[in-house]
């Protein structure tokens, strides 16, 4: 009886009582709260200005059901709606509070520090509150908002199309806690309160992002608890990985607000280690743009020139930038060292990061960090106070220098951005690739730059193997420009896929049936059982056994393999991009360049969402080899281990790139 | 003909008007018993017996002599006879029963008047053993009701009692003073609800409700370990009187801009509270807010539930061997095990631990500031090593689990996943282990104990591990308290020490690691082996001027310097150091006086060189105690120090000039990193 | 705790708000005549709003309050998201294949519902004639297992198939069966002995109506059965099951379904801003 009195009592916080949110007559009209701030019905009143001025207006269409009045806003899939509200000039929090219907949407406030910048988002939940008629809240609570500094963004955005009514903002406290207090990095630890976390210089306001702490805290722990342990599928990760995430879940029972709670299971999701396993996008993140991104690549390398100045970590290898673009990148070229941030090796503090970043990632596998690197921009702008560098130039490197991030200037109101993509590869080397990195769904292909013609040498770099069909994703171009490979009379090939993002096997087979004898492969299993532990290699050759029999293993290559020597490049490989280098490890005819091994993500995902607020995603099996191993987690090793040296980099030249050439033209009877 | 005088917020240390009221007057001042009373005892005739009322002391049954006797008095305020207590010559309190409490589930407040002294009294409900209960007890506190005849009243909040399982209820009392107390009119009144002692697990278990928390895998009902109440005509007065002790008197530059408007917020909102526990412990909350190392609230709460640390010791540190399978915390340092005593529930030198109920262990400590009312922490928002020293205590009461990597001595390796035990299978302390943060002793001989209890002791001995030539010599002290006797026990030990190393000394380890504070002479003194003489700051404590919140600017603060540093300087080195001897200052948990001692010698000499975990607690400031009747007190912090460049210091602790944390791998291997690195630092320097 | 006592308890406390008259426990009194067909029954109380005297105005509408998260009283839920509460449009692939027939079964999303025409939570899915979801759950070792599904659906409980399929012919196709009618909804059950490889709740709309489709529950049975309940309601034909375990089979394996612009600009677009 406790447990449901709690339903209830704290379904009402979280509805506000009539005092905070419109409620029902008898007869089931809606009325708004008399309190309120905002109010938005589409009946009569001319509309509030639109956040975006050009943006195109709303439909307001009549409907005798509307929840309040006789009309209802419409929108189509993947429309969303923004209006610019004034609220008084005072710091209060309000509840933030729209109805919609016939679809899944959500309800979106922005805020701004001074007027200018969408600097706080808070997004709107179902309260559990419904209507016969197929009407559903949506709200959020405390959400700190002063008219004194402009007006704020009240949103809906709606994937599928929804009709919409009666937007409402309503005073629920006071506080005196200023939005947007300056802070200096997450490792701040006086200035942002819980609830908060210090982004961009600020303490944001992350409360906002979640729903409220619910109801049956411990029935949603213990249900959301289960799904990782009945459902999360590698058993490697399962081993090392599933004890550290539910000390996460632990966290939850007692958390006193609800980032904590909340974040307290996504960050068990983190800590699962699986490339297939993260946070999804969540509407919250899309609503904020970095007023101060950095335009610069980072890798994994071995900075040779300036060892001397900042000794090789015993854990970690070193950290170069790859290539920049022209503005905003800090003064960094291509070479340079990140030696330190906030006083850590950058991978050490990226991996801290964990704890707050939802777009962190990582490897499958224990011991590479090729995706921290990567995020390292993204990170450092958001959540770093100082870099340490060390600055290179052709002739060598100078000393330690100290970054302040902060004092990056913030973009303008109108400075428009767009930054490289970052992709392990310092340089491109085929004809038509992009100098901003940019066009991962896309395949370049031809005779590699800067090779003799009569080398004949040809190169692919291309990141997605998404197709299902063949005829769909990148299937189509993939196939031409294999094609291109025999029918321009190549006489060795680069595959240059060092940013490999996966999609389906169809997608490493165009390649595996070009380049490798058929074999059996992998078999794949979908988590059969509950408990399902890892299984003895007799049992796991047995299934691989069986699975050949049935016909459900999953082969590599064709009868018509051709012989050219192919130099496969590998970096941060997922999923089918672990699978492509693992059909092609072994044959005579290809080698493997990169720094370690692939990821190691040998699985598939399922993905969940609540709200387009909080999405996941979970590795749902594991997959078996020949002799028996379960391989999630443990990526393809390179045939050659090539590191990217600081000394190339800052003379333009590409490590691993070289090393592939080199072969190449030792097969061919060339000198390297 | 006694008049009642009226209800009245007396002192800083405040006299509580409770809200229910027992006992009453008539017009000419006769006491008139509550109807509802199930006791009441004015020490006549059948009412009391001394003999037979007494209660032996139920753990040393037959120890004590019983101190207490009945004495005529004309102006009892009730009969003609008073309870004389006069206990101090035996040292024991006396008990004394209530008879015919009703055997059923009830809650009970106690009433009774005292005159002359002081006493310390508590109504205590004993159990037997077979009932399984525990004993559980309410203190007495004045209510603010007194008599123009000199008495006054003291009440408890209501004790639950289980009146089938009870062995006795009775009056515990115990008087401070030289005369004796008079006490009279003892009542026992049902009031409240009877509260369950339920089984919890973890701090904020919600079965333990708002009215109290979990300690030791048992609810506290918070109510029994807290004053009354103040009456509604006078809680406002009561808010008022403790923000004026905050606004006028408390506090430096950086507590008083930053930490107190919190402190004023969680005040204000005590004038809504609406049960003694909100009431009291919304205050002691108000006091942690104020984030000062010097500033504390302390109250028998403390020591609710039992007791027990585990035989653990921890410490910031880096935990190199187990990166791979954790990543670090984006705010807080990796936390480890530096020492062990004996049973340690498995625990070992090097492990480390991840969380605590599945947070960082320092965001799980500081998540208890609402119910911990030994809170400790620096005046430097950076510092976190109070906290994790006070690990060891706070795991048996407040968690439900911890999780920490295991590793071994031997191999030099750690496991790759977590263990999570449960903290209701470990096992507490047996012995006495002391946490100094020094993971291991280094001199080659005449070390500190294996409990590591270094407290008010000097030890002082060559290096082990360095040749002879070397001369490497070492000192490990935690106190500074010269109590401002030149040749005192203090001054005189470290002005000892010093003469041996000036003579014999190529270099020397200054061992700091758990400054525990002292007096500025002492700092004064620790700062002659290095340094020439000079005034390193000017100490303002407490403040001048009521509401003064220190130099807002670096002219204002010179001019502070200036004008007070002949007055009231701190002065620091002597003529007599020795240039030309490196010294190697270790730190890693320093407040107070311990603050002014690097302060003293940071960058006076290349030849000196601070190693630390980080800033030291920031404490700049001295301290006063208010201890009012009943059970709480708390001590202020005031004041200021000002440095010769005119900043104000409190709240920003030592840099010290090289940061050494602990690793994991040292710790596993039994070293401890930072002599490694002070030793390998003082080679490079060695006195020709 | 299952699922119709949560909803009992909670509409129970709910009236005793009103005789309590404590308006700290909820904004809304609850209406004595819920209006039919919305599903009064599910987790949560139905009401009319403020004015107290319910039943006498023509009632325009009746507002519930139930979990959004819906049935998590099923902490224990074998299904990867049995209540479909965690059902979003940007799912590539998603816990539950779904098809206009056992032919096209794959990983399109089952067309979403949101509102009070669900049984539990604000989430659910709606099948056309002859549509058909198959949700993935994991079995249990040393365990059999307890299922059950809500169907509303106008007509009677027999237009609905539900079943549970594996891939491991060891295991058998067991039929769940139609309990009685409450309110709009009908309640599927069945109890299958230990399984080896893992469990897929199959549904297949066979009436001429749209139904909605919601809580579906596969936990562990309380003691192992002997045999699995009988397969009732419209069977699956050989060449059925055959799809369905095809389609399984196939997905298996890495699938994402193919996205529309508006979804692909919208994603590379939140990705931008992630990496930024």
């Amino acid at each position: 009886m406790r447990r449901a009195t709690c339903i209830v009592i704290a379904s009402a916080v979280l509805h506000g009582g009539a005092a905070f949110a419109g409620s029902f007559t008898s007869d089931g009209t809606f009325a708004f709260s008399p309190f309120g701030s905002f109010r938005l019905d589409f009946e009569g009143e001319a509309l509030p200005p639109l956040s975006d001025p050009e943006a195109t207006a709303p439909e307001v269409v009549v409907a005798a059901d509307a929840l309040s009045g006789e009309h209802v806003l419409k929108l189509g899939a993947y429309e969303s709606v923004s209006f610019s509200v004034t609220l008084p000039p005072a710091l209060q929090t309000y509840r933030a509070s729209v109805w919609i219907r016939g679809g899944e949407a959500v309800g979106i406030v922005r805020s701004s520090y001074d007027g200018e910048r969408r600097d706080e988002a808070a997004v709107l939940y179902p309260t559990g509150r419904m209507t016969s008629d197929g009407w559903v809240e949506l709200a959020n609570v405390r959400i700190p908002l002063d008219g004194a500094r402009g007006p704020i963004a009240f949103g809906v955005f709606a994937p599928a199309g929804a009709e919409v009514d009666a937007f409402e903002l309503v005073k629920d406290g006071e506080t005196t806690r200023e939005p947007g207090r300056a802070c200096s990095g997450v490792s701040d630890t006086a200035s942002c309160v819980p609830g908060e976390v210090c982004t961009w210089g600020a303490c944001r306001r992350v409360s906002g992002w979640v729903p409220p702490i619910p109801d049956e805290r411990e029935s949603v722990t213990n249900y959301l608890e289960n799904r990782l342990e009945f459902l999360f599928g590698p058993y490697e990760n399962r081993a090392r990985d599933l004890p550290a995430a539910k000390v996460a879940i632990e966290a939850m029972r007692d958390a006193k607000e609800p980032w904590a709670f909340w974040n307290g299971f996504l960050l068990a999701l983190r800590r699962l280690h699986d490339s297939h396993t993260g946070i999804g996008g969540s509407i919250a993140e899309y609503a904020l743009r970095n007023p101060r991104p950095i335009d610069a690549c980072f890798l994994e390398g071995d900075a040779d020139w300036s060892h001397d100045v900042a000794p090789r970590d015993p854990l970690y290898r070193d950290v170069l930038v790859s290539h920049v673009g022209p503005l905003r990148n800090l003064g960094l070229r291509s070479g340079d060292r990140l030696v330190r941030v906030d006083g850590r090796h950058p991978i050490d503090w990226a991996r801290s990061m964990t704890d707050v970043s939802w777009s962190l990632g990582s490897a499958s596998n224990h011991s590479t960090f090729a995706e921290h690197a990567a995020a390292l921009r993204s990170l450092v702008s958001r959540y770093a106070r100082t870099l340490e560098v060390v600055r290179c130039s052709e002739q060598g490197c100078g000393a330690l220098e100290t970054i302040d991030v902060l004092s990056l200037e913030p973009l303008g109101p109108d400075e428009e951005f767009s930054s490289r993509l970052c992709d392990n590869r310092p340089l491109r080397h085929v004809p038509g690739a992009p100098d901003n990195h940019q066009g991962a769904e896309d395949v370049f292909a031809g005779f590699l730059e800067g090779s003799p013609a009569d080398e004949k040498l040809f190169g692919i770099e291309w990141d997605s193997l998404y197709t299902t069909t063949g005829q769909d994703g990148v299937g189509p171009a993939l196939g031409k420009a294999v094609a291109r490979i025999g029918s321009e009379g190549a006489t060795g090939v680069v595959l240059d896929h060092r940013r490999g993002t996966g999609g389906t096997l169809a997608g490493p087979s165009i390649l595996w049936s070009y380049a490798v004898k058929r074999r059996p492969l992998t078999f794949f299993e979908s988590r059969r059982r509950a408990e399902d532990e890892q299984p003895t290699l007799a049992d796991g050759k047995a299934l691989f056994t069986a699975a050949v029999a049935d016909g459900t293993v999953d082969y590599a290559g064709s009868k018509l393999a051709n012989p050219v020597p192919i130099a496969l490049l590998i970096t941060s490989d997922i999923s089918a991009s672990d699978w492509l280098p693992l059909g092609m490890k072994g044959a005579k005819n290809v080698r493997l360049f990169g720094p370690y091994e692939t990821s190691g993500a040998f699985s598939t995902r399922l993905a969940l969402g609540y709200w387009l607020g909080m999405s996941f995603t979970l590795a749902s099996g594991d997959t078996y080899v020949e002799d028996g191993r379960t391989i999630n987690g443990f990526g393809v090793p390179p045939d050659e281990v090539v590191v990217p040296r600081q000394s190339d980099l800052a003379r333009g030249r590409d490590t691993v790139f070289e090393a592939a050439l080199a072969w190449l033209r030792a097969q061919n009877g060339g000198t390297p | 003909m006694r008049r009642l005088l009226a209800l009245a917020v007396g002192t800083a240390t405040g006299l509580f008007g409770v809200s229910a009221r027992a006992s009453d007057f008539d017009e000419r001042g006769v006491l008139l018993p509550d109807a509802k009373a199930v006791a009441f005892v004015d020490f006549e005739g059948d009412s009391f017996d001394l003999d037979t009322d007494y209660v032996e002391p139920p753990e040393s049954p037959g120890d004590c002599k019983r101190g207490s006797t009945l004495v005529p008095s004309p102006t009892a305020l009730s009969g003609g006879q008073v309870l004389h207590v006069d206990l101090t010559k035996f040292g024991c309190a006396d008990r004394f029963r209530f008879r015919g409490v009703p055997a059923k589930k009830a809650s009970y407040r106690a009433t009774v008047w005292l005159r002359h002294g002081a006493v310390d009294a508590q109504l205590t409900a004993l159990y037997s053993k077979e009932s399984g209960l525990t004993t559980r007890y309410a203190k007495l506190a004045p209510t603010g009701r007194a008599t123009s005849d000199g008495w006054v009243e003291l009440a408890s909040n209501e004790l639950p009692v289980d009146g089938e399982s009870l062995e006795s209820l009775y009056l515990k009392v115990y008087d401070f003073d030289s005369v004796g107390s008079e006490l009279d009119a003892l009542e026992l009144v049902p009031s409240g609800d009877y509260v369950e002692e339920a089984a919890c697990s973890g701090a904020f278990d919600p079965v333990c409700g708002d009215e109290g928390f979990c300690r030791y895998g048992r609810c506290v009902l918070g109510r029994l370990h807290v004053p009354p109440l103040p009456h509604p005509d006078v809680r406002g007065q009561v808010v008022d009187r403790m923000r004026g002790l905050f606004e006028l008197f408390f506090g430096a530059r950086k507590t008083r801009t930053r930490d107190l408007p919190r402190a004023l917020e969680r005040l204000e909102s005590l004038r809504s509270a609406t049960s003694a526990w909100a009431f009291w412990n919304g205050f002691a909350l108000a006091v942690r807010e104020l984030h000062d190392w010097h500033t504390r609230s302390r109250g028998d709460v403390q020591f609710a539930g039992g007791g027990g640390r585990l035989n653990a010791c921890f410490i910031a540190g880096v935990a190199d061997v187990t990166a791979l399978y954790w990543p670090r915390d984006p705010m807080y340092d990796d936390v480890l095990v530096s020492h062990v005593g004996k049973t340690a529930s498995g625990l070992a030198q090097g492990d480390r631990l991840v969380a605590i109920d599945g947070q960082h262990p320092v965001a799980w400590a500081l998540g208890l500031k609402a119910i911990d009312w030994g809170f400790w922490q620096a005046c430097d928002d950076r510092v976190f090593a109070e906290a994790i020293e006070r690990l060891r205590e706070l795991i048996p009461a407040y968690a439900r689990t911890i999780t920490y990597f295991a590793c071994d001595a031997a191999s030099g390796a750690c496991e790759e996943t977590p263990r999570t035990v449960e903290v209701a299978t470990l096992v507490s302390d047996e012995g006495y282990l002391t946490c100094d943060n020094r993971p291991a002793y280094y001199l080659t001989s005449g070390n500190p104990g294996s409990d590591h209890d270094v407290g008010y002791k000097f030890y002082e001995g060559a290096v082990a591990g360095t040749a002879e030539g070397e001369k490497i010599r070492a000192l490990i002290w935690d106190t500074l308290y010269g109590s401002g006797e030149p040749n005192g026990y203090v001054n005189s030990s470290l002005k000892k020490a010093y003469a041996a190393f000036k003579a014999n000394a190529r270099g020397v380890i200054l061992d700091h690691r758990a400054g525990n504070g002292g007096t500025l002479d002492g700092a004064e003194t620790a700062t002659t082996l290095m340094r020439g003489p000079g005034t390193a700051l000017v100490f303002r404590s407490p403040i001048d001027f009521a509401r003064d919140d220190g130099p807002a600017t670096e002219a204002e603060g010179l001019a502070i310097f200036n004008a007070w540093k002949s007055a009231t300087p701190y002065s620091v080195g002597s003529s007599s150091h020795d240039p030309a001897l490196p010294v190697a200052v270790l730190l890693h948990r320093d407040g107070s006086a311990s603050d002014f001692f690097p302060y003293g010698i940071k960058g006076a000499s290349p030849k000196v060189r601070i190693f630390g975990a980080g800033p030291t607690a920031g404490a700049f400031s001295t301290y006063y105690t208010l201890d009012p009747p009943g059970s709480l007190a708390f001590q202020l912090a005031s004041g200021d120090s000002i440095g010769a460049d005119g900043s104000p210091l409190l709240g920003h602790g030592v840099e010290p000039d090289e940061v050494v944390l602990q690793r994991q791998s040292d710790l596993v291997a039994g070293r401890d990193t930072m002599v490694q690195r002070a030793v390998d630092w003082l080679r490079t320097e060695l006195k020709p | 705790m299952t699922q119709a006592r949560v909803g009992w308890l909670v509409a129970i406390l709910l009236g005793g708000t009103l005789v309590a008259s404590a308006p700290a426990c909820i904004d809304e009194v609850v209406n004595p005549a819920p209006e039919a067909g919305v599903g009064g029954q599910g987790v949560g109380s139905s009401s009319t709003g403020a004015g107290g005297a319910g039943g006498e105005a023509p009632v325009k509408r009746t507002v519930l309050t139930r979990n959004p998260l819906g049935n998590v009283a099923v902490a224990d839920n074998l299904l990867w998201d049995g209540d479909f509460e965690w059902l979003s449009a940007f799912a590539d692939q998603y816990a539950w294949l779904a098809g206009n027939s056992t032919a096209t079964i794959g990983y399109q999303l089952p067309r979403q519902v949101v509102g009070a025409r669900c049984k539990s939570g604000v989430k659910c899915v709606e099948l056309k004639p002859n549509a058909v979801v198959v949700g993935y759950a994991v079995s249990s070792k040393g365990s059999g297992l307890e299922a059950s599904v809500h169907v509303r659906l106008d007509g009677d409980c027999a237009g609905v198939t539900a079943a549970l399929v594996s891939l491991d012919d060891g295991d058998d196709l067991v039929g769940l069966a139609p309990k009685e009618k409450v309110g709009a909804f009908c309640r599927y059950e069945a109890v299958a002995k230990e399984r080896s490889s893992a469990t897929w709740l199959f549904v297949q709309n066979k009436s001429k109506e749209k139904v909605v489709v919601d809580d579906a529950v596969v936990r562990r049975a309380a003691q192992q059965p002997l045999a699995g309940t009988v397969a009732a309601g419209p069977s699956l034909s050989v060449a059925e099951v055959a799809d369905v375990r095809r389609a399984l089979r196939e997905h298996a394996r890495p699938m994402p379904r193919p996205m529309d612009e508006a979804e692909r600009r919208f994603r590379a677009e939140l990705e931008r801003r992630r990496s930024e």
